[in-house]
């Protein structure tokens, strides 16, 4: 295994920074509307499903603490939620016979919701109950859901493209452990 | 079988032991970490902003001569009354001077203005703040009040070395006592999030059960300078509902905030010069 092999998940990470930079100006500039639109549950069912748990771990850990950086909720409250979730995601994984697309979708369908629960879940416990608003969140989590169920199939397409371009490839090596 | 399921299971176990292990990470460790990871990703973030900047450039150098002749002619007329409200301005600064003197009142507090570009918006349903491109750098207190040519924009709830955050006026932590123009009795205010596809909104209590609401000349709300944070006079919003307070005593009333806080893209933070002689 080569050095780039073994370092996978840092390509893996800089691709969810740059889908997370993307999707803040798009948030920037739809600001006006109340909707936001939040893509944590997609990057890391991606993680989960590309890579092995230990690398898919070591993706998130970068991604998680770049978005506690800049939330006012404890440092490391997303690294729990992204960790967390990504452990039962490889969990699903290893239970099921054969993955396909749909359910790939499902799953990160799934846990974007799951997502958005825990942060409602953690400012609660941390900002307070005053101006959660549930219609907000919803509408909000509808939104995130949409965009998720559009966008997953082509970004965990290109990640699995981009890491075959530096001669990774994923699809293969899981036949050959099969 | 069982012994390769088993095996299989080992990094799981890992990633437990990993958040386990986070928990009793001690405190300082995590804020080191929090500002070295915000630190390296603002520049980023500053960049957007600068290319941002470069657009709307480009879109300027687009317009045609006629265009940019009309809007010259509107910003010298622009000029002309600003130069007419500097000079009104003066004269009532001085007068303001001679009565507090003569009255023997402490002076008012004074402010500097430093004007920063915004660099990301986050309104979501949890926490709504913006990201300014100026910080400790710069001069920016913590706590510090920012404002816009329509009022109140929130404050500063963190510095960073080139950027700070503003907590916006919107987000439900954050609180002040207001009052209503004409009335001087004070009011707690707090935000209240964002109504969709309208404007953010906020929350006022123990408003005096004799106020009411006319909804075609609705109330203005301002700060009352309580506190020591905000100036007193800053527009925040106007009182659009009432409704009877669990006290009973008082009411509750819903402050629809200004609509153009969701599009801000340059705000004034404002520095207190006696803080600055301070320091």
């Amino acid at each position: 295994m080569n050095l780039l092999s073994r370092n996978r998940w840092l390509i893996v990470a800089i691709c969810h920074y740059v889908t997370l930079f993307i999707f803040s100006e798009i948030n920037y500039h739809i600001a006006f509307t109340g909707i936001y639109i939040l893509i944590t549950g997609m990057l890391l069912t991606s993680s989960s499903l590309i890579l092995s748990p230990t690398q898919g771990a070591l993706s998130l850990v970068p991604v998680a603490f770049n978005i506690d950086s800049r939330i006012p909720l404890p440092f490391g409250s997303s690294l729990i939620i992204l960790v967390g979730l990504h452990f039962a995601i490889a969990l699903f994984k290893s239970q099921i016979q054969r993955e396909t697309d749909d359910l790939a979708i499902v799953t990160a369908l799934f846990a974007n919701i799951l997502v958005h629960l825990a942060y409602t879940l953690f400012s609660r416990a941390y900002l307070g109950t005053n101006g959660i608003d549930p219609l907000l969140i919803s509408v909000n989590a509808i939104s995130s859901s949409l965009v998720v169920a559009l966008l997953y199939t082509l970004y965990s397409r290109s990640i699995v493209d981009i890491l075959g371009i530096l001669g990774i490839h994923v699809h293969q090596e899981s036949r050959h452990k099969r | 079988m069982l012994k390769k399921r088993l095996f299989n299971k080992k990094p799981f176990a890992v990633l437990i032991a990993v958040a386990i292990f986070w928990i009793f990470v001690p405190f300082i460790v995590k804020s080191t970490l929090r500002s070295a990871f915000y630190e390296f990703q603002a520049p980023i973030s500053a960049s957007a902003s600068y290319v941002r900047e470069l657009q709307n450039f480009w879109a300027a150098r687009s317009k045609s001569k006629s265009e940019l002749y009309e809007a010259g002619k509107d910003l010298a007329h622009l000029n002309a009354t600003y130069e007419l409200m500097i000079l009104e301005n003066q004269a009532m600064r001085e007068e303001i001077s001679r009565l507090e003197s003569l009255l023997g009142l402490p002076s008012r507090p004074e402010y500097k203005y430093e004007i920063a570009r915004v660099v990301t918006r986050e309104f979501n349903s949890w926490w709504h703040q913006l990201e300014i491109r100026k910080g400790s750098l710069h001069g920016i207190p913590m706590g510090a009040p920012v404002v816009f040519a329509g009022g109140v924009v929130g404050r500063i709830s963190e510095v960073h070395q080139y950027t700070s955050t503003v907590e916006l006026l919107s987000n439900n932590h954050l609180r002040m006592a207001v009052i209503i123009e004409g009335d001087n009795r004070p009011m707690s205010f707090r935000g209240a999030g964002f109504r969709l596809f309208r404007s953010p909104i906020g929350i006022a209590q123990y408003v005096p059960t004799d106020i009411a609401v006319d909804s075609s000349n609705p109330p203005r709300i301002l700060t009352s300078g309580m506190g020591g944070v905000f100036p007193a006079g800053l527009h925040i919003g106007h009182l659009v509902s009432l409704k009877p307070g669990s006290s009973g005593m008082f009411q509750d009333g819903e402050i629809r905030l200004e609509p153009r806080l969701s599009n801000l893209t340059e705000v004034a933070v404002l520095i207190s010069l006696d803080e600055g002689t301070a320091q």
